[in-house]
């Protein structure tokens, strides 16, 4: 039956494409959502082909398809109209399709009202009477996924995958180094180049062992409430290199990144699983990690200060924003953190050559 | 100044070259030595765990043979003691990376600026293995107690003493209960040196403490109570040359000591 084919994903109070790509990567994990048509409905949010594109491949990935968009925004309606998706009213549609079929299930109507992108699960419904049967299994996904915080202001722009070999960034950093004199003695060399390379680790120290170590939240540099000003953030002005990272292509991983995977990208990197220990991700705009970060990150690694590193839990080995370093501090031992149902998502960011990090819930 | 560059091989997997390149490193650094451990199981590397030194790694070898930095950039200083440096393996590549000659000459050059270059090698006896032996000139054959370990130790000192390079090789078993060699459930340091006819450069007993230290990312040679670090530090010193006997570790101490005490008094058989 026609109807049993279709699949409605309300995102209307998404703000930003990556509210999009998390919440529909969300939903597609219901193994409800495989085979149908997907119906998508979305707010007042620009996409563009490509990004609708990506969408689309996600969708397609679980061998649904996406077959209607409901957009307020007219760029959006237009990009999928190019390319060939139905752009009508999800409500109307629903109406045409259930008079020209069968006059049942108008239970399903009230999508009416704007629901919160926590439940969005609820939203999503199906006409045939089986998805009833499969309501609690969604409640109960919905649960977990208020428990965790919801990080709503990265900005993701794209799901296309470019691997182009990033070596000249390497390069880059090497002359950089490469530039420290070189004295006769060599063992001072190396120590003050380690030295110069963890300029940073201070910082890093004080506020990765703020809950372990009470002596040293007075010296914790980042909050706003300690007063201590060693590190003024910036107010956040959009620059153009903020615009550059917008503008990059965003490669979507879903798996776990394991020992020894190198993920490379032009654009942004988002990360929906863990990166173990051992794994290296270099990206020229941002690093976003829905899961525990615990290998390397190099953000920005054509130079771009602007990016940022985020991720639910922030474990990483090293730290590495355009050419700043910074390394985990000796006492955590942990190396993979346990897993829990409470996170503290924290961003690591470029400040005046140190790599400070704050937790989301901060601002 | 010309070092020495020492490889760490078994041929088996799990005997502890790893341990061992980091207790014998840590303790040649601590007796006054300037030491470069290399570790060339790229791929699969642990020896920046075992030293507690992962956070620090930036450049690696894969990076000074490919040109990406300098040799110097690429060593990593040890936290305690400045005269260990580590150079680490990439975890995100594999053997192929590194070839023999690339490896020699990366030891000669090192051998130039420290007492001894010593090369974690990894398992088995392919590119691997051969590339980890290239620059060496001397072998410590690891091996354990058990009969496979035994029978691939003797494979590798037939590949040793096939190349000319290597001028000495030296046996150290690792691992050894007592308590089972006592019942006769172990092949005791005695066989093991038989059946290979090697010399002998140490004896490690079995530890616990070893399984903490390496989680804790501190070689156990900078624990003074443990009987293991006891043991990798006589090893240091007799690879410096210093005659020094062999723990006896048949011996029975403390607790155990005090068992055999009562067993002897209550007239029942140790």
């Amino acid at each position: 039956m026609e109807l049993n084919k279709r699949f409605i994903v309300d995102l209307s109070q998404a703000k930003t494409p990556a509210d999009v790509v998390f919440e529909i990567s969300n939903v597609l994990e219901n193994p409800e959502a495989a085979n149908r048509k997907i119906w998508l409905k979305l707010g007042n949010i620009a996409l563009n082909q490509s990004q609708i594109l990506s969408i689309k491949s996600l969708i397609s990935s679980i061998n649904s398809t996406l077959s209607l968009i409901e957009c307020e925004c007219e760029q959006t309606e237009l990009a999928a109209a190019t390319l060939g998706i139905n752009t009508k009213d999800v409500e109307e549609e629903l109406q045409s399709e259930l008079s020209s079929l069968e006059p049942e299930s108008p239970k399903d109507e009230p999508s009416e009202q704007y629901i919160p992108l926590e439940d969005y699960k609820k939203d999503v419904k199906m006409d045939e009477p089986s998805i009833s049967e499969s309501d609690p299994a969604l409640s109960t996904d919905n649960d977990e996924s208020i428990e965790q915080p919801e990080e709503k202001e990265t900005f993701v722009e794209t799901v296309s995958s470019e691997n182009k070999e990033d070596t000249h960034k390497e390069e880059e950093t090497d002359s950089s180094m490469t530039s420290h004199t070189e004295s006769e003695d060599e063992k001072k060399e190396i120590q003050t180049e380690l030295d110069s390379i963890f300029d940073s680790e201070v910082k890093l120290e004080n506020i990765l062992s703020e809950e372990k170590d009470l002596s040293q939240m007075q010296n914790w540099p980042l909050t706003k409430e300690s007063g201590v000003d060693d590190i003024e953030i910036p107010e956040e002005v959009m620059t153009d290199e903020d615009y550059a990272i917008l503008q990059m292509n965003t490669q979507y991983h879903k798996q776990t990144v394991r020992s020894g995977q190198v993920i490379q990208s032009n654009g942004n990197v988002v990360i929906i699983g863990d990166c173990h220990p051992g794994c290296e991700i270099h990206a020229a705009g941002d690093i976003t990690v829905w899961g525990v970060l615990g290998g390397i990150a190099h953000a920005g690694c054509n130079g771009n200060t602007k990016a940022r590193i985020r991720a639910l839990t922030l474990n990483a080995i090293q730290l590495r924003i355009a050419e700043s370093y910074a390394r985990r501090p000796d006492h955590i031992k942990n190396i993979y953190v346990e897993k829990s149902n409470t996170f503290t998502p924290e961003e690591a960011r470029y400040v005046n050559g140190n790599i400070v990090i704050l937790k989301t819930n901060d601002k | 100044m010309t070092g020495r560059v020492i490889v760490i091989t078994s041929g088996k997997g799990g005997v502890g070259k790893t341990t061992t390149s980091a207790n014998i490193g840590t303790a040649l650094a601590k007796g006054g030595s300037s030491v470069v451990l290399i570790d060339t199981d790229i791929g699969l590397r642990n020896l920046d765990l075992l030293l507690g030194l992962e956070n620090r790694i930036v450049y690696t070898l894969v990076d000074v043979v490919e040109e990406r930095c300098k040799l110097k950039q690429a060593l990593v200083k040890d936290k305690k003691n400045p005269n260990l440096c580590l150079l680490a393996a990439a975890q995100t590549r594999d053997k192929s990376a590194v070839d023999a000659d690339q490896l020699k000459s990366i030891c000669e050059q090192l051998q130039e600026d420290f007492d001894f270059v010593l090369v974690d090698c990894p398992a088995g006896i392919e590119e691997g293995f051969k590339t980890a032996i290239s620059g060496a000139s001397e072998a410590i054959v690891v091996t354990t107690p058990e009969m496979s370990a035994v029978r691939d130790a003797d494979r590798i000192i037939g590949l040793l003493e096939a190349k000319e390079e290597i001028k000495s090789y030296k046996l150290l078993v690792n691992r050894v209960r007592p308590n089972l060699v006592k019942s006769n459930d172990m092949m005791s340091v005695d066989d093991v040196v038989e059946i290979l006819s090697c010399d002998l450069i140490g004896i490690i007993p079995e530890d616990t403490g070893i399984i903490t230290s390496t989680n804790r990312g501190e070689p156990i040679v900078n624990d003074e109570n443990s009987p293991a670090g006891k043991a990798y530090t006589n090893v240091a010193k007799r690879i410096k040359g210093e005659d020094v006997p062999f723990l006896d570790i048949n011996e029975p101490k403390g607790f155990d000591a005090f068992l055999v005490k009562v067993k002897s008094l209550l007239g029942i058989k140790a």
